[in-house]
Formats: structure tokens, sequence, C-alpha cells
């Protein structure tokens, strides 16, 4: 699971999404962090929620989406629920 | 069976208890004191309720130079809808020349201003009229330090104060900055280098006008000699003004502004006091700069809050239907959106939109 955030931060600077960028992306989705405690997950220096992960993954699989790439990152809550 | 309200915008640690939930659950008292009109808001502000609030905001905005004061004491629950309501009150109430202020903000909405940064944007008042609001279980290091629109004008008197105490030879300072289409002085260190603005602006013409537009250093050595705005001249000379030193402020590129410094000595300023007020006009364009990226967060902010209005939504009416939690519904609208192949927000619209077609069924499995 430590893996799955260092996920984010690799897709993040592959998008060349900068932080401001993505905390509003993720506000939009329902993100309840600020864009510091956001920052600090990418960096791993606070543990979110499997749910809040999932949402920050959300922001980014949106971004992949809109520059003609697959979602590539998987969700933590959704797939543990389709396995149900 | 439990009811669920159509449409419901509460979520996670927020979400009152549902059978205590009413859309007309919104109460608005409105008390009008000189030029404050006192807005007494209880129960709860969301997709439903929201609009009422909103046209309490205008009808105080017409009224121009009326400060609206939204006391929260009694507001149960807020959230994006009631965000956009606060937006639009601050630049509503700025337009026309009100102050807006938050009083006795809850807890969760605190919670709510700190997450999009409003908090920083709006008035709220002082920490111990919040700490007493959340209740004595709050610790004072959980309070975020209330700030509002006046400190970034603080930051802009600071640096007013510091030309008039470090520039030798300096007598009083101000700064200057475009806002609406005019001049504005948002600071001043007393009433002569004020009245000396203003006399530049009637007139239109001298070095704080000139700095402020054309984005260069003006300065007047003295106002014996000085030829260049023969209306402001003779004015400044009348208020005892011998020598006046104006530096641009600049946000992104362009002039916003100006930092004016006067002396009642003529010949006062040279190359060195020159040096000094560069580095504090620096420090001016930098505050106004966040000033800019305040605006821009705002807006930002407020198109976000669109989109999650339309989410909350949606993972209400989930919710409901599929007697599943917060954090599922999102899950399933997560899904629901990766599966058919579009945004959350699309997702979102296409939930909300199934409400007034009851046969379309299972587009989005449950948990």
């Amino acid at each position: 699971v430590t893996g799955s955030i260092e996920v984010l931060e690799t897709a993040r600077q592959h998008l060349g999404l900068s932080l401001p960028d993505l905390w509003y992306r993720y506000f939009a989705l329902g993100g309840m962090s600020t864009a510091l405690e956001l920052e600090a997950v990418l960096f791993g220096a606070l543990v979110a929620s499997d749910h809040n992960r999932d949402v920050i993954a959300v922001a980014l699989n949106e971004r992949f989406a809109e520059v003609g790439e697959d979602h590539p990152i998987a969700y933590i809550e959704t797939d543990r629920a389709a396995d149900d | 069976v439990p009811t669920f309200p159509p449409v419901d915008t509460h979520r996670r640690s927020e979400t009152p208890p549902v059978d205590s939930y009413d859309a007309a659950a919104l109460g608005i008292e409105v008390r009008i004191d000189g030029r404050q009109v006192i807005v007494a808001v209880a129960g709860y502000v969301d997709i439903t309720t929201a609009p009422m609030l909103g046209g309490v905001v205008e009808a105080v905005a017409d009224r121009r130079a009326t400060d609206l004061i939204l006391d929260l004491d009694s507001l149960s629950f807020m959230d994006a809808a009631g965000l956009r309501v606060l937006v639009a009150a601050r630049v509503r109430l700025s337009e026309s020349d009100g102050m807006f202020v938050l009083r006795h903000v809850p807890a969760n909405v605190l919670r709510l201003l700190q997450v999009t940064r409003l908090d920083s944007e709006l008035v709220i008042e002082t920490a111990g009229e919040v700490m007493a609001a959340i209740g004595a279980a709050a610790e004072p290091m959980d309070l975020p330090v209330p700030r509002g629109i006046r400190t970034i004008d603080d930051g802009l008197d600071l640096v007013a104060a510091l030309a008039a105490a470090t520039v030798e030879g300096a007598d009083g300072a101000s700064v200057t900055l475009q806002r609406g289409g005019r001049l504005v002085t948002v600071a001043s260190t007393d009433d002569t280098m004020l009245r000396a603005d203003h006399h530049q602006y009637a007139t239109g013409e001298g070095p704080c006008v000139a700095a402020a537009t054309e984005g260069t250093g003006f300065h007047m050595s003295s106002v014996a000699t000085e030829d260049r705005w023969p209306a402001f001249v003779p004015l400044a000379a009348g208020e005892g003004i011998a020598a006046i030193m104006s530096t641009p402020l600049i946000s992104s590129g362009k002039p916003v502004g100006a930092l004016n410094i006067y002396s009642n000595a003529h010949d006062a300023f040279g190359a060195s006091q020159g040096h000094v007020a560069e580095l504090l006009a620096a420090q001016g364009s930098g505050i106004v700069s966040a000033i800019d990226g305040g605006t821009e967060h705002r807006r930002r902010t407020t198109d976000a809050l669109l989109e999650r209005e339309v989410i909350a939504q949606a993972q209400g009416v989930l919710m409901g239907r599929h007697h599943i939690g917060a954090s599922q519904a999102d899950g399933a609208l997560h899904r629901g959106a990766r599966s058919a192949e579009r945004t959350v927000h699309a997702e979102a619209l296409w939930v909300l939109s199934s409400i007034s077609a009851p046969s379309v069924d299972g587009e989005v499995s449950g948990p």
C-alpha cells in the first residue's frame, strides 16, 4: 500500500500536473484535504485513508483520460468492492 | 421505510441524521442596525436552501455601503452550495463598499473554509469569539488564526510604515493601488500623505500617478523646481510637502500601484533612499501578487465547488437508493464513471438525470 502512494506522485509528475492543479481537481471530486495535506500525502508524510487515496487517484486518472491515456491507477476501494 | 430526500448533498462526518433532515429547514433572521445588517442563519444551508441565503445577500448588497454580518451560531450544516454563497457575498459586498463578516462560525464550517483556503479570503471574527462558538472543548492550538481581507492591507500598512521609518529624511509614506480602474490609497502613515495622494488622483497628475500607471520611479526632488505637474505641485506645497519619491509596485509584469514617500525638506532624497524604496516596493509588489493569486484561487475554487456540488448530490442519491455509506457511494460513482468511460462529474450528472426517469435502474451496481 505504501507503494501505491508513490504511484500517485509518479503519475502527477508524469502528467506535469502542478500541486495546485491537482488539488482543484481533487477538491471538485469531493476531497476533504487541504492543498498542504494533499502535498504531504503525495510525499509520504501523511497517511491517507483508502477512500482519500482513491479520490486522488480519480483526479489523476481523469487527467490521463484527457490526454488520451487509459486509467492507469487502480482504485483500492472500488477494486475491493468489485472482488466481493 | 426510511425516507430519503430526493436530493441530498450531505456528506461524511457532517451528515446530519437523515430523519431530522428537512429541505425547508433554513431559518433566516434579519436585524438592521444602522450601517450593519445582521443575518442570523439557522439550520441547513445546502443546494435547496442556498438560493434563499443568496437572495438575502443580494438585497443587502443592493443597499450599498452596508456591512453584512452573517451569524452562523445556529447553523447545523453547510457544504458546497453554501460556500458558493459566501464567496459570492464577499465579492458582491466589496463591490458595494460593504464589509462581509462571518460571526460564530461552527467548527465543521471552519474546516471547510480551511480546506478551500477561504479562511484567508473572508473576515472571520476574532479567535476568542470563534472559540466561544465551538465550545470550551476545543484546544486553542486547533484553531486557525482568523485572517481577513484586512490582513492584506495590514501588510501594505507595514510597507508604508517601514518606508517612513527607514528611508532617511522621510516624513511619511503611503501605498497606492489600482482598484477597479481607479487609484486608491490603501495604506498611509499620516493625513498629509493621504491628502497629497488625493490631490494627485483629483488632478490626474503627480509622481504617484505617474509611477502607478507608467511602472517606473518618479522623483520630485523639490516643489520649488518641479515643472512636470503644474496642477499638483502648488497643492503639494500647500500641504507643506517639499519632496516626493514614488516607486512603482509591479505584479505579473504590470504596474499595479506605487509606494510614495514624502519629505518636508527640499532635496531630501538621493540614490541611497531610492535603493531602500525599491526594496520596500518589491515587498509591496509581493503582497499585491498574493492578492491577485487569491482572486485566481477564488475563481478556480468556485468552479470546483460547482462540480463538487453535483457529485455530492449524486452521492446522496446513491446513498438513499442503495442504503450505502458516503464513501461506498463515492466508490460506486468512480466505478460507474470508469466503466462508462466518462468523468465522475458526467457520471454524477447522469445519476441525477435518472431521478426524473424512475424506470432506469442498475446504472451503478451496488456494493
